[in-house]
């Protein structure tokens, strides 16, 4: 027995919630935004989970699939509709850390700084090293569910989340570098 | 023992903990011997763990759970309404965008008594309509591309009351959207917004609230008013290129916002048919203003 025989899709499907909107937060630019990807997202899995097939996927890769479709559909009408850019290049995150930041006491440790330079951060990412940061980042799914969920081999997955991780460090280099998050080859 | 620079490549894998099974021995025999690797397998779970903490830094906004259920409860067993066929316009392709706010009836306002009025400003207005209809596009109800009525008849089963959803086809507008941003706190309202196949390089918004409001720095608008309504007394205030268009109805307030012409808004306010919709007020909405 599958077990959506067992369990209706508001059960499977809505603990999943806070999951799902927080990387959709991470992929749009404001919450309402976020909000109805979410709901468009739920709709749209509820339409299609008569043929959904728990066994082989998981409901929360699932999900995440078709968010992320959803979300690429988004992109795709937008930038048919082009307006001011708000992602920088993935090049402007390589820029040298400023010169001349020299640390002589090591601040404490402001936990909301960093999350909001995390966030800055991310929010730089091209949307495909983005979205396989988010989906790493949360740690709820492995390699092989984020190939899954974006349609795209493993070893993609890999270099993707290789850039996307470099780009995170180095973005952070100056707040790494006060706090040890830095990777001995990266410094 | 093995070269450092063998595992470089091997270690953010090996902190994630995906490391196939045959390639994690070696590793951890190095690690077992080399600070320098162990302390770059810690670094870059320290990194994840940054991510995480950011990423989940963000709460669920108010409500979301309950709306999604409530939308998913309003999905079984109703017929997929009924889609108007057309395509929404880019902006690139220059369309004009009527947004209109309807009524909010918050569904605990049984009461009779109105709410107290507030004060907008235009440019209060004018950032929801740029934000909503000219940047976002808003549409938490998936109204768009509906009729009027379907409209009409899918919020009131997701907001639980009928709001007004004018119908503008007429003049060339089809909804593009709903959703119920705010222009000032204290000021619930429902945005619905309206997109047209006309070519011309305008956005507009309509919106309505759920008590009087003060448009501050307005002007009593005095155009032609045979064109409008002359039961209803307009007021008018800019926010830069944006014009805002106020009236009130009884102990409610509605308002145009646009690029468009003082003119033109009037003539959409005039058209939309608010008659039927106001006999259906809630009784704190209903009766003169005090
Ligand atoms: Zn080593
Ligand atoms: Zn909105």
């Amino acid at each position: 027995m599958p077990a959506k025989a067992e369990k209706s899709f508001e059960e499977l499907a809505v603990p999943h919630l806070e999951l799902v909107y927080r990387v959709a937060r991470r992929l749009c630019r404001d919450e309402h935004e976020a909000e109805d990807l979410v709901q468009e997202t739920y709709l749209k899995a509820y339409k299609a989970f008569s043929r959904f097939e728990m066994r082989e996927f998981g409901i929360k890769p699932w999900l995440l699939k078709i968010l992320h479709n959803t979300f690429l559909n988004r992109l795709a009408r937008e930038r048919r509709a082009p307006r001011v850019a708000d992602h920088k290049n993935m090049e402007q995150m390589h820029e040298a850390p400023g010169a001349g930041s020299e640390i002589s006491e090591p601040p404490a440790l402001d936990y909301e700084k960093l999350d909001s330079e995390v966030k800055r951060a991310i929010d730089q990412l091209q949307p495909e090293f983005r979205t396989v940061l988010l989906l790493w980042g949360t740690m709820e799914v492995s390699y092989q569910e984020i190939a899954d969920i974006l349609g795209v081999p493993i070893g993609t997955v890999m270099s993707r989340l290789h850039r996307a991780r470099q780009a995170l460090t180095r973005a952070l280099h100056d707040y790494a570098r006060e706090h040890r998050l830095i990777p001995a080859s990266e410094q | 023992m093995t070269n450092c620079s063998d595992m470089q490549p091997r270690l953010a894998v090996y902190a994630d903990g995906e490391l196939a099974a045959k390639l994690r021995a070696p590793v951890e025999a190095h690690l077992a011997d080399c600070q320098k690797c162990r302390t770059e397998v810690e670094r870059w779970q320290a990194l994840r763990r940054c991510a995480q903490r950011a990423i989940a830094s963000e709460a669920l906004p108010p409500g979301l759970e309950q709306r999604l259920r409530q939308r998913l409860h309003t999905q079984s067993g109703t017929a997929r309404r009924r889609l108007i066929k057309f395509v929404v316009p880019g902006l690139a392709a220059a369309a004009v965008i009527v947004v209109a706010v309807l009524l909010y009836l918050p569904g605990s306002g049984g009461g009779s008594v109105a709410l107290a009025a507030v004060d907008v400003s235009a440019e209060d207005f004018a950032r929801i309509y740029r934000k909503c209809a000219v940047d976002g596009h808003h549409d938490s109800h998936n109204c768009r591309g509906m009729s009027a009525q379907d409209a009409r008849e899918l919020l009131a089963r997701e907001l639980g009351f009928k709001p007004l959803v004018a119908d503008l086809s007429a003049h060339g507008y089809v909804l593009g959207g709903a959703c119920k941003c705010f222009p000032v706190r204290d000021l619930r309202v429902i945005h619905v917004h309206y997109l047209s196949q006309d070519t011309q390089a305008q956005v507009v918004s309509l919106f309505s609230a759920d008590r009087r409001v003060r448009l501050k720095a307005a002007s009593p608008f005095n155009g032609a008013p045979d064109r409008g309504r002359p039961d209803r007394s307009y007021e008018v205030a800019q926010a830069g290129q944006v014009n805002v268009l106020k009236w009130d109805e009884q102990r409610v307030s509605f308002a145009l916002c646009s690029q468009m012409e003082q003119e033109q808004l009037l003539e959409l306010a005039g058209a939309a048919d608010f008659a039927r919709f106001l006999r259906q007020l809630p009784a704190y909405a209903r009766g003169p203003d005090r």
